[in-house]
């Protein structure tokens, strides 16, 4: 018998070339379709098509004219060719920006801005689903304990998968911008795009801030850069340092006002809307031979930043002082008449019907004194199926760690 | 004073007693290299220890501190499987990688930055970037093994695959384990924090492409003798793709889109 290039058993040459086809193949769908990328249904079309994808796999499996797809799918040389591709794939969308706009005409045209969601991911996505199903049925025709690691690890990633990619369809994520006092009922997506009304609305009460202490800048009065900034506060002390030793410059601190206003060219200490940090310094420019004194201000969206400036090239500032945490007190209010009230803060956010709502930002300009909160607002019906696949890869992985194998 | 202490002195006698150790061994005094490397170790791991106490929350946060966990957890390693396997140069490889990451630490030094932003402030951080570094330290000390054995083939002419995957297979599949856990870590933490589990973040692509890589690494291997040089040429080069997905995202064009650099 004659040998032919695609007689079985099929090596990585083989492979490559199917693969290398699927992906041109779907670029060119891309291309001609003219919509970028591939959106999953919403319900109950996404959860049809996970049952009949996973029931059509299981009978296909068993089916005997299909054997010799199984025997593919199934083959040391399929799925490494398979994860490399997708590997490949995964290295263009963490190369090229991806996003709207982010990429020329073209080549948003064909995908590559949104590569994940393209057509060529989930044909890849799709085969590998396959592959994984078909290796937890083979493994489960000869069941043994031994063999649990490998069906949580392969079940939980198609889990994963599936849910992932077609519970998608159901995600909802809006942001919304509460400003203090207002009700806010709608999202949006962009900022200057379509507003979307929500099931609930929200106001802000008020919004706090604490914030550390500010950090000394060096700038450079030519191009405004910051050469190098150093702490003033040292750890554990509520008192600000009384001196810096620098290479050039001795620098010796006599006040610091958290909170002060700036009255002619010294500050006041005032806690109120709008002030900033304010400290009073000299600094003896070794190299010169001259020495300055006065007062810098962080600054807020009320007065300007005051620098104190030590030589015609350097100059010191006051950082902005960086956010230690935030949150927002916030009403909520329901088409039915509920009412209530919650406290948000950044990493604990806050369940509301089935929705879930995050501390996201603030007016950064205002800073502490913001009146604006930033919440994101995220609606996922299918998160507990995409974690059922996270907590049995998890278990599998945890299993693989500290069982040891059939054959060490 | 205490910032030199911590980011200065502390990390040169390490770096004094790692090299002092891989002298020891070099000239054959075995033991007197082991007591050195032991030194050496737990003289920067009180570093550590000192230096979360003084930073009042966990070093982990920027690239220089994590460096400083790699520079330990890469010795120590170094040491466990001398004791598994007795050949002396694995010992003296990674403590020369321990000192490669001290002398950059020491030479170009982070800012003494002791705020966490808001963001940070999650039970998910500790466990996220031990387990990620843990993973990092023993796929390094892994890939070692690849590069010589590799090196073994084209050069010297002898084949020993097989027997490198033998050694090293309980040490690259924990580290595989820890570099999962740390994945599904992060995509927790992420729900929790920003609102959804994954978002192609570059950091989180590249994270997903280097556990891809090592996908390949395990089918290779449980195919035995026969696919061991394919295994350890994964092994290899998958650790070219783990040092890019640590510290090349921050150089690449996707860099400003990623939640990820602000750490650095």
């Amino acid at each position: 018998m004659t040998s032919h290039f695609w007689n079985w058993p099929w090596k990585f040459k083989q492979n490559n070339l199917i693969f290398l086809s699927l992906v041109i193949v779907g670029f060119s769908i891309e291309y001609f379709s003219g919509k970028a990328g591939v959106k999953a249904p919403a319900f109950p079309l996404n959860f049809y098509g996970l049952v009949g994808f996973t029931i059509f796999s299981t009978v296909l499996f068993y089916l005997p004219f299909s054997q010799r797809y199984i025997r593919w799918t199934l083959s040391f040389q399929f799925v490494i060719t398979a994860v490399t591709w997708m590997g490949l794939l995964s290295v263009l969308s963490g190369f090229l920006p991806q996003g709207q706009s982010a990429l020329p005409l073209f080549f948003e045209k064909i995908a590559l801005s949104s590569v994940t969601s393209s057509v060529p991911y989930v044909i890849l996505i799709v085969l590998i689903c396959q592959s994984l199903i078909f290796a937890c049925l083979k493994k489960l025709s000869a069941f043994s304990f031994y063999q649990i690691p490998f069906l949580l690890n392969h079940l939980g990633l198609y889990i994963i998968f599936t849910t992932a990619l077609l519970g998608s369809g159901d995600l909802i994520r809006l942001k919304m911008d509460l400003n203090k006092g207002q009700p806010e009922w709608r999202g949006y997506q962009h900022q200057f795009g379509k507003k979307v009304e929500l099931p609930f609305a929200l106001r802000l009460e008020n919004f706090e801030m604490d914030v550390y202490p500010p950090k000394l800048l060096v700038v450079n009065r030519k191009n405004g850069g910051i050469l190098k900034d150093f702490l003033i506060f040292p750890e554990g002390k509520n008192d600000f340092l009384k001196e810096l030793k620098l290479k050039d410059w001795d620098i010796r601190f006599e006040q610091f006002y958290s909170d002060a206003f700036q009255v002619d060219d010294h500050f006041v200490p005032v806690k109120h809307v709008g002030t900033a940090p304010a400290m009073k310094l000299e600094v003896t420019d070794k190299v010169h031979q001259t020495k300055v004194s006065g007062w810098i201000g962080s600054g807020s969206y009320i007065f300007p930043a005051k620098v104190l400036n030590v030589s015609d090239e350097f100059a010191v500032a006051l950082a902005n002082p960086q956010p230690k945490e935030y949150r927002s007190r916030v009403s909520f209010f329901t088409p039915d008449g509920r009412k209530g009230e919650f406290l948000l803060r950044v990493n604990q956010p806050y369940d509301l019907d089935g929705w879930k709502i995050y501390q996201y930002g603030y007016d950064e300009q205002k800073g502490q004194w913001s009146n604006l909160s930033r919440v994101e607002v995220i609606r996922d019906p299918w998160l507990p199926a995409v974690y059922m696949g996270i907590y049995m890869l998890m278990a599998g992985t945890l299993l693989m760690l500290i069982v040891k194998r059939k054959n060490d | 004073m205490i910032e030199a202490t911590l980011y200065n002195f502390l990390p040169w006698v390490t770096v004094l007693g790692l090299g002092l150790s891989i002298l020891a061994f070099l000239l054959k005094f075995n033991k007197l290299g082991l007591i050195l490397n032991i030194a050496a170790i737990a003289v920067l791991g009180s570093c550590i220890y000192f230096l979360w106490k003084w930073l009042g929350r966990p070093p982990l946060k920027t690239l220089g501190e994590t460096r400083l966990w790699y520079s330990f957890f890469l010795p120590a390693l170094g040491l466990i499987i001398y004791r598994k396997i007795q050949e002396k140069w694995i010992v003296i490889y990674s403590s020369g990688m321990g000192i490669l990451f001290l002398m950059l630490n020491i030479f170009k030094p982070d800012n003494f930055d002791k705020t966490l932003m808001p963001a940070l402030q999650s039970i998910w951080f500790v466990p996220h970037v031990i387990v990620y570094i843990l993973a990092y330290a023993l796929l390094g000390v892994s890939s070692l093994y690849a590069f010589i054995a590799l090196f073994r083939f084209y050069i010297l002419k002898k084949d020993t695959f097989d027997t490198t995957v033998k050694t090293i297979t309980s040490f690259v599949h924990a580290g595989i384990s820890l570099l999962t856990l740390g994945l599904l870590f992060g995509a927790l933490w992420a729900k929790e924090a920003w609102g959804h589990y994954w978002t192609w973040d570059p950091k989180e692509t590249w994270a997903f492409i280097t556990w891809l890589s090592y996908l390949n690494y395990l089918h290779a291997e449980a195919k035995g003798e026969k696919r061991a040089k394919l295994a350890v040429t994964f092994l290899a080069f998958n650790f070219v793709i783990l040092l890019v997905c640590w510290f090349g995202v921050n150089y690449l064009p996707t860099a400003n889109d990623s939640v990820h650099t602000y750490g650095n």
